[in-house]
């Protein structure tokens, strides 16, 4: 059974290091030479729904065992966050974006950062990142700590990573971005230097991120094998 | 027939998720594979594991070989 662990460990590393290799080294720019923009996105695609996939298999199958014992309390973090996390991810792929990949053109627009955008200009690397480390929190095992962490991670020093590459890309246009976004969720709006515009966020999201948050919760006996553990 | 204990109270099914931690971090088991499919209100419970059945049986039987004899 330890041949598992070992594959959950390097299922990780793979995931995890690839998509940093593809994205934030020089390594991009050489097969963008070689292949082009299509190309690259293909291959960078293919290769994160690879180990991603493979990193979920592994975590399915690695043995329980325990580094500590979370108090009970911290079972309340993932369910508190997670409505935070779908509201976040459902708005996300649903605004344009000037931060994601190939939406560098919305950041010329009028407002370059509508609706969820003015919370945080990485909506969906947040929503993956307060997935990942509230579950880490609540989770006290090797398996879970590891892929929680690594997704955690991975979201959140992509934020930072996306950040500096995109202030190349965008020039002026990312100083415009930067002025009235934040990274940290809330922080631009709680500096006062964006209002938020529920009216561009609307109803239908909001609703969609509850229905999923709901789904999520009732069906995660099926999808984790444990119920959410309601204290 | 295994003898377990855990300190969790037996209530909001926190002590049948303790046993079924128990169970797993001893057999090096995923905890998705471990359920309680009867007794899970009784002092003597089910737990069905799910898996191939020969490899689970040899390692299974290995591990409970080394628990002491009650």
């Amino acid at each position: 059974m330890t041949h598992s662990l070992a594959s959950l460990v390097i299922a990780g590393i793979a995931f995890s290091g690839s998509h940093t290799l593809l994205s934030s080294t020089r390594l991009r720019g050489s097969l963008r030479d070689q292949i082009g923009e299509q190309g690259f996105l293909l291959i960078y695609s293919l290769t994160g729904l690879v180990t991603f996939a493979w990193f979920i298999v592994a975590y399915a199958r690695a043995p329980f065992i325990p580094v500590w014992m979370p108090p009970i309390w911290t079972a309340w973090v993932p369910i508190t966050l997670m409505p935070v996390a779908t509201l976040l991810l459902v708005s996300g792929y649903s605004t344009s974006n000037p931060t994601a990949v190939g939406m560098e053109r919305s950041a010329r627009a009028d407002d370059p950062a509508p609706g969820i955008m003015r919370v945080t200009r990485h909506p969906v690397m947040w929503a993956l990142g307060l997935w990942g480390m509230s579950h880490f929190v609540a989770n006290g095992d090797f398996a879970s700590m590891w892929f929680f962490g690594v997704v955690g991670a991975l979201a959140l020093g992509g934020t930072v990573l996306i950040d500096r590459k995109k202030q190349l890309a965008l020039g002026s246009h990312w100083h415009r971005l930067a002025s009235v976004t934040s990274n940290i969720p809330f922080a631009a709006l709680v500096t006062r230097r964006t209002r938020l515009r529920w009216r561009d966020i609307g109803l239908l999201r909001p609703l969609a991120a509850l229905l999923l948050y709901i789904v999520l919760f009732l069906a995660h006996p099926l999808f984790a094998g444990v119920p959410v553990m309601v204290p | 027939m295994l003898k377990a204990s855990v300190t969790q109270p037996p209530a909001k099914g926190r002590a049948n998720e303790a046993l079924l931690r128990l169970l797993a971090s001893l057999w090096q088991l995923p905890r998705r594979d471990l359920a309680i499919v009867a007794g899970a209100t009784n002092r003597d419970k089910t737990v069905q594991i799910t898996g191939d059945p020969l490899s689970l049986l040899a390692h299974l039987r290995a591990s409970i070989a080394a628990l002491p004899k009650v």
